[in-house]
């Protein structure tokens, strides 16, 4: 019971449960008549709905920018809506999201998308109302990064994808286990830059086709999952003369680092805090989206580093897990990794740190801070 | 013996015409029907690929309308309501082999003329070609009558689509807009038309 109260304490979201509220809950769920999954809550007025399937592992999806978490294999659509952000200088920058269908809950990154081994995936895209290029550079894909697909459901407009709107259906095996990204593929230098992505994560299913919360086919089982979305931001390419072939993208120089769409530069003002029960598992998936280097460490509140394991990297499990402090991403890699937090309570930083891809310099302001408390 | 005359022509081509002379009709069947031109753009992975093409077209009160041929020559179109919020018409469907070699044959010559940009009318449309290895070809244009290439090709894609686009008659006198926008933000657009294209326009 004490797990699965404090999987249900709330404060991680920032919206306390009170005990009694939290106490009834915990009865619904023994009892059956709730599950984990099909909980709503709030937060930063926005509501986000878990629509992962069966109440397989228990697990809490924390943080993740507050984006919607979708099931594939359920028919959503996606659509594309232009949001604009206010960067810590005060400058204004427009993106191009995918959104939900009818949720009004468009930010950066898009929506996650899960989908469970064997199943098929059955999601649509909608380019009505969508902001776009000028042809031929017009309309939107989906392209399901780092899964093998039929060529007819990878979102490559360069063989043959329809881009004004399609529907995807594909399904894979155990290998995919972990971590993965979606992103559009038309114009991909201009709209992938413009925000046009997501993460897209394969699960492990149990017999009756529930999610397992594990980080590989065979990895161990974690309690809490946390979606780490990396991107940088050079604002030239969101201007609106950065469009066909302009020779703005002969050239990349990010001014913006983000985490889950924020930015983060201190360790008081992270891009993400998030709390998680002492001594519990969390698996961090790392979807490195960002179009230059990167290097993600977890410190303590003394800058201690502390050791995590790797599991998967592009999604594959690795032969054997390593146990490391610090580990490089880059551009267009995914890597899953697990901590175990301490018995005590404490907050630790897991952190990114971008760099160029020219000479590894770090940027300025190229640090971007999460918090972890338990 | 149609197929051994093929592969007679396909192999002198490649200097191989000895050979030829020995090929029986199930061996020359096999001949892949591909370019001597390692360098020739129009096939990729053994199968033929077409200019992708882009009409984005509207009247000044309708809702962005638009074609566009994919790279595998599958044409597609997306007709929204008249409010722009819903959909009229989609679809897509995989055109024959001659309708794509008028379509490249069009396009080819779109590509090559001078663009009509500019000019005011009640239908207008922006037009994008890629060939691959190519510059683009872009042009803002009004659709009329008159024959220019792109109004060719245009006409050409409209017949070619089973849907008719909503191009309300908005009672306005010819203007320049820009049809790649949403009807609410034609109006709103504080960028001018002319600076606007010309950022892009080669």
């Amino acid at each position: 019971m004490g797990a699965i109260f404090s999987r249900f304490e709330d404060s991680r979201r920032g919206w306390p449960l009170s005990g009694l509220f939290a106490m009834t809950l915990g009865v619904l769920l023994v009892a059956g008549l709730v599950s984990p999954e099909s909980f709503a809550w709030s937060r930063t007025g926005s509501t986000t709905t878990s629509t992962s399937m069966g109440g397989g592992g228990g697990e809490m999806m924390i943080g993740g920018g507050g984006t919607d978490v979708l099931n594939a294999a359920n028919g959503p659509t996606l659509v594309v809506r232009q949001i604009n952000k206010t960067m810590h200088d005060g400058a204004n920058v427009k993106f191009w999201v995918f959104c939900a269908s009818g949720s009004n809950n468009c930010r950066l990154p898009g929506p996650t998308l899960e989908l469970g081994v064997g199943q098929t995936a059955n999601f649509n895209l909608n380019v009505m109302m969508a902001p776009q290029e000028m042809p031929p550079y017009q309309g939107h894909t989906i392209h399901p990064h780092g899964l093998d697909v039929q060529q007819s459901e990878d979102g490559v407009p360069e063989t043959g994808a329809a881009v004004l709107g399609d529907n995807y259906s594909f399904h894979v095996d155990s290998r995919y286990v972990g971590s993965h990204m979606y992103h559009c593929h038309v114009h991909t230098v201009k709209h992938l830059e413009m925000g046009m992505y997501g993460a897209f994560v394969v699960k492990a299913v149990d017999n009756l086709g529930n999610f397992v919360n594990v980080i590989d086919q065979n990895g161990p089982a974690y309690d809490y999952e946390w979606n780490w979305v990396l991107s940088a931001v050079d604002p030239a390419y969101h201007a609106d003369n950065a469009v066909g072939d302009s020779t703005v993208f002969a050239d990349y120089n990010p001014k913006y680092f983000l985490v889950n769409g924020n930015e983060g530069l201190s360790k008081t003002a992270p891009a993400e805090t998030v709390t998680a029960a002492t001594g519990a598992t969390v698996a961090i998936r790392l979807v490195g989206i960002h179009s230059v280097d990167g290097t993600f460490q977890i410190k303590d509140a003394s800058g201690a580093s502390k050791s995590f394991v790797i599991y998967n990297r592009d999604g594959f499990a690795l032969p054997s897990p390593q146990t490391v402090t610090s580990t490089d991403i880059t551009p267009g890699q995914t890597m899953d990794v697990m901590v175990t937090l301490p018995g005590t309570s404490s907050s630790w930083y897991p952190q990114i740190t971008y760099k160029s891809l020219r000479n590894g310099a770090v940027y300025t302001n190229g640090t971007v801070y999460a918090r972890l408390n338990f | 013996m149609l197929g051994v005359q093929t592969a007679v022509g396909v192999m002198a081509r490649r200097g191989f015409v000895v050979l030829a002379l020995t090929a029986t009709g199930a061996w020359a069947d096999t001949v892949p029907e591909k370019p001597s031109d390692p360098f020739d753009y129009s096939y990729c992975g053994g199968k033929p690929v077409y200019p992708v093409i882009g009409y984005n077209f509207a009247t000044v009160c309708g809702p962005r309308n638009q074609i566009a041929v994919g790279r595998r020559g599958q044409l597609m179109w997306l007709f929204p309501s008249a409010d722009g919020r819903t959909m009229l018409h989609h679809g897509m469907r995989k055109l024959s082999a001659d309708e794509l070699n008028r379509i490249s044959l069009l396009a080819e010559v779109t590509q090559l003329a001078a663009s009509t940009d500019g000019a005011a009318g009640h239908v207008m449309y922006d037009l994008g070609i890629n060939f691959s290895g190519r510059p683009n070809k872009r042009e803002h244009a009004a659709f009329t009558a008159d024959y220019t290439p792109a109004n060719e090709l245009f006409r050409t894609l409209l017949k070619l689509v089973p849907d008719a686009p909503p191009l309300p008659d908005c009672a306005e006198a010819a203007t320049d807009f820009d049809p790649t926008l949403m009807p609410a933000q034609r109006h709103l657009d504080p960028q001018p038309m002319t600076d606007r294209h010309a950022s892009i326009r080669r």
